[in-house]
């Protein structure tokens, strides 16, 4: 070991930063925002495991602990291997970036999670490159009456199809009216999302209910509505603040840049 | 089967004039035996120049009138890596009458066999013969002999069991009447006797009819049911490499690896029925043992259930022996093998303009684990000329598109295979600039604390992607982990390998991604690391070798296996997309396929299809077969293979993939529980 320690390392991963929201509803999604860069700013990381919204079960892994008891309810590692034919993509991280990646932790979670109080941590990547969160609090409530109404409709279906990121990858049944998206709505990022690649007309002002956690994902999504618009000088102004405000997202508008926004390719497909 | 005409027990006792000369030059000797239509499997090694070699193979042969029974023993020189040489190859006849006797075959070395019993089976009870009187002038009176009563057993249907020589929709068909005396038939895990999925559940439902050729049935008339395992026959192939051998069937070998021959009890699943023997109305059951039972005889017919073994590739033979059977003559009867399977219904989902995939070439692929491979062929689906905007998309675009356009998605049993157009708009470039292409040295340092290897070439290149490393022994590709460029003025860029991973020791388990990929070693250019201390070795490169540094190319995935995530996990789910119009598989100037894209396509599927089961690739392993010539389907071309006696990598071993799999993709695949991943649900 003393040999070893007197070998150069290799750069990897500086410890994850968290971003989580005050409070979540069981059953419901569970977005966190995640921000990975290299533990050397000059570095470059290739072949990291890609997850956003959609999925980030594989490169992510988790342990949540129910507060006081120190008994953990989920404890998943992060998948031992990173390859595209077996569904995780890779990106690369060039010298000084950062990326932020809105992830869901709902797919990780029991189905018969009490609503309470716990304590979680992240870890990230393969093996030889992992990287793991501080500690960070998780607030679940219990759904409301009408939030418990709409899981009982919609849970059993998304169980199926593969988790809530699914969900909105599955064209909605009413796609002329907009839903009616409240900044309480615990659904509402998807429920606004999955809108806007299927709904019949883009209705921007949703973004509105994007707020909190949401907010620089708003920001962005609000760079790729400019360009399926098809107002470029918008697009633009947009995607310089987000690359501003954001620099973790600058990514995203990297990949609007070259024709890649979601949003724009979905629609297309309708 | 009929009632036959006789039970002919044939015995094989010995080679004989196993001499100096002919052994000389051989590596591993052994004999293959067969009796009738039934191979016997390998003989132990003729290890030693010894007159006498003792075969002592027999076989109970139920014969029809007029048939024969052909015997035939080959001689072996297993040469491992190349192709088997027979040695001798001897061939005999036992004709009707089947006569009773020691026979002698072959010119050297010679067969001793012998008709050791033949009971022929009467057709009925004898006239009445004339009974003279002593002492008496008058005619002779007609008297009947009382004669011992004769009974003779058919099985004349198995429920559950089905013929692949039979046609009908699947690979394997029920067929009235088969009792799988072709040794081929196939009991299906998971499967109620009427096909339907059942989890955990396989059965057949026999019936035996009894027949009292003389005398008549009593009134307590009852089948005797006796369960054999018989040896697992398929490592006893010619063709079948003995590292293989030795892994697919264990006990045919000793720890040490020397070859006892073909052993029976060899079966390795569990039975999901205590006990085994579930009563037919009609027919009251008593269970002697797990291996016997019987079963009432009504108006001569009897029937048992019978729960199998739940592992892929178990075997049994099951006799039906009529009771009482003293002091009745009987003539009992019994099955062929009839081996566990796992069915597979693969719906093949094939969009409009893709190009039609090779289905028909891949079931045979994985056949050797005992999994049939049922394709449906559903009308084709409206086009989608792209999966997703981009690569990072692909899984949750095509893990949607499984979930619209896969009809049995939600049924236990089924796979999909999904020939697609092209996977998203295609990267801009073609391959990625050189970015050096000089000598360097290969370097020593940690990554996570552990020992790695990296190189450092001249330049401010933070994009460096791949580097191709030559030396005199070859030519290996590696991608790049991590890059840091240093200096003001002149820069260097320290390019860190991605070490070549390998799942060398993988096991069968709960079909997750986790499982498959527990066990990895990462091989370097000058050594390996699996978990623990670095060795040296690797692909054995000099410390100096010559590296070509590219930038990232337009490299796109050809295909994509979604999986489904359970408690955060992932796991295999059966479901692929095969990109046609890739650039790999789509010629550019006729906008067809390629030439090669059957063969290829085979082979993706065949590897798909083998994760489907939860197992890993790039196993390192050469396919099963002798003579060595190719690898296994789970292997990426350009990876190196393992060498089994250094643990280290094998020069001239890339670039042969096949569809075949190896021993251990094979034995691993059958002790596969399918109805145990949480990701398909079933």
């Amino acid at each position: 070991m003393s040999d070893l320690a007197a070998e150069p390392a290799s750069p990897s991963l500086a410890s994850l930063e968290v971003e989580t929201a005050p409070e979540y509803v069981v059953g419901f999604p569970v977005h966190v925002a995640v921000t990975i860069r290299a533990d050397q700013p000059d570095a470059s990381l290739r072949l990291l495991p890609y997850a956003d919204f959609f999925k980030c079960a594989g490169a992510f892994g988790l342990t949540l602990i129910r507060a006081g008891s120190g008994q953990a309810v989920v404890s998943v590692q992060p998948r031992p291997v990173v390859d595209r034919s077996l569904g995780i993509a890779v990106f690369s991280l060039p010298p000084n970036q950062s990326r932020r990646m809105l992830i869901d932790l709902s797919a990780f979670l029991p189905a018969d999670l009490a609503p309470g109080d716990y304590q979680a941590t992240l870890a990230y990547g393969p093996p030889n490159m992992r990287a793991v969160s501080p500690a960070f609090a998780l607030r679940l409530r219990a759904p409301a009456r009408e939030e418990c109404a709409e899981l009982a409709a919609l849970l059993p279906g998304v169980r199926t199809i593969g988790g809530w990121g699914q969900w909105i990858l599955q064209p909605p049944s009413d796609r002329r009216d907009p839903p009616k998206v409240r900044k309480t709505d615990p659904l509402r990022f998807n429920r606004v999302l999955r809108w806007w690649l299927f709904g019949e007309r883009l209705e921007p002002s949703l973004v509105q209910a994007l707020d909190g956690i949401y907010a620089p994902e708003a920001d962005a999504l609000t760079a790729e509505l400019y360009q399926v618009a098809g107002d470029q000088t918008k697009f633009e102004q947009q995607a310089q603040a987000v690359r501003t405000r954001h620099h973790g997202l600058s990514w995203w508008m990297d990949d609007l840049a070259a024709g890649r926004g979601i949003i724009a390719f979905h629609r297309g497909q309708r | 089967m009929a009632i036959p005409a006789a039970l002919v027990t044939v015995r094989l006792n010995s080679l004989q004039g196993i001499t100096g000369a002919f052994l000389a030059g051989t590596k591993r000797v052994y004999a293959t035996t067969k009796i009738g239509a039934r191979p016997l499997g390998r003989t132990a090694a003729i290890a030693a120049v010894n007159p006498t070699f003792a075969l002592n193979r027999e076989l109970e042969v139920a014969v029809s009138a007029g048939q024969n029974i052909d015997l035939e023993v080959d001689i072996w020189d297993d040469r491992e890596d190349l192709a088997p040489n027979r040695l001798a190859h001897i061939t005999a006849t036992i004709a009707p009458p089947w006569k009773v006797k020691n026979y002698t075959a072959g010119g050297g070395p010679t067969l001793d066999y012998e008709v050791k019993i033949r009971r022929r089976v009467p057709t009925g009870a004898p006239p009445p013969v004339a009974a003279p009187r002593v002492g008496s002038s008058a005619p002779p009176a007609k008297a009947a002999i009382r004669l011992a009563p004769v009974y003779c057993v058919e099985i004349t249907e198995i429920l559950g069991l089905y013929d692949p020589g039979f046609a009908g929709p699947h690979r394997a068909n029920y067929h009235a009447g088969y009792i799988s005396l072709d040794d081929k038939g196939r009991i299906y895990l998971n499967r109620e006797l009427n096909g339907d999925w059942a989890h955990d559940k396989q059965l057949i439902q026999i019936t035996a009819r009894v027949t009292a050729r003389v005398g008549k049935l009593p009134a307590n008339s009852k089948i005797h049911w006796k369960v054999i395992d018989p040896d697992d026959p398929f490592d006893d192939q010619t063709d079948v490499h003995r590292q293989w051998a030795r892994y697919i069937d264990a006990n045919d070998y000793t720890g040490a690896g020397d070859q006892l021959g073909a052993q029976g009890n060899d079966n390795e699943g569990a039975l999901d029925r205590n006990p085994r023997w579930e009563e037919v109305p009609g027919h009251s059951l008593t269970v002697i043992s797990p291996t016997e039972a019987t079963t009432k005889v009504a108006a001569q017919i009897s029937k048992v259930k019978l729960h199998c073994p739940n592992l892929a590739g178990d075997n049994l033979i099951v006799r039906a022996e009529f009771e009482p059977a003293r002091p009745e003559e009987v003539f009992a009867a019994e099955t062929g093998i009839m081996s566990m399977w796992n069915r597979i219904d693969v719906e093949y989902i094939r969009m409009n303009s893709a190009f039609a995939l090779p289905v028909a070439d891949v079931p045979e692929s994985l056949e050797p684990g005992f999994i049939q491979l049922d394709f449906t062929t559903d009308p084709p689906v409206a086009d989608k000329q792209f999966m997703a905007p981009s690569d990072p998309q692909l899984s949750a675009s095509s893990e949607a598109y499984v979930t619209a356009n896969f009809p049995h998605r939600a049924d236990k049993g089924w796979f999909c295979v999904i020939a697609a157009m092209e996977p998203h708009p295609l990267p801009v470039g073609g391959p990625g600039a050189v970015l050096a292409d000089k000598d360097v040295d290969l370097a020593y340092g940690t990554v996570n604390a552990q020992k790695a290897e990296f190189i450092d070439i001249d330049g401010d290149h933070p994009d460096a992607d791949f580097i191709e490393l030559s030396w005199p022994g070859g030519s290996v590709g590696f991608s790049v982990a991590t890059s840091r460029v240093s200096g003001l003025i002149f820069k260097s860029t320290r390019l860190w390998l991605d070490a070549h991973d390998m799942q060398s020791e993988f096991k069968a388990g709960d079909g997750s991604i986790d499982n498959a990929y527990s066990k990895r070693v990462y091989f370097y250019p000058r050594g390996r690391r699996n978990g623990g201390p670095w060795t040296a070795g690797g692909y054995g490169m000099p410390n100096r070798v010559h590296a070509k540094v590219f930038a990232p190319g337009a490299f796109y995935t050809d295909g994509i296996s979604p999986t489904r995530t359970v408690g955060g996990k992932d796991y295999f789910a059966g479901q692929t997309i095969i990109f046609t119009h890739h650039g790999a598989y789509k010629d550019p100037i006729t906008n067809g396929p390629v030439p090669s894209f059957n063969t290829e396509i085979a082979q993706t599927i065949a590897h798909e299809l083998t994760h489907a089961f939860g197992m890993p690739h790039k196993c390192g392993y050469w396919d099963y077969r002798t003579p060595r010539e190719h690898t296994c389907c789970m292997n990426y071309g350009p990876n190196w293979m393992l060498d089994p006696a250094t643990g280290n990598l094998a020069p001239g071993s890339s670039g042969k993939v096949s569809k075949r799999l190896c021993g251990r993709h094979i034995k691993e695949l059958r002790r596969t529980h399918l109805e145990d991943n949480l990701g398909l649900g079933w």
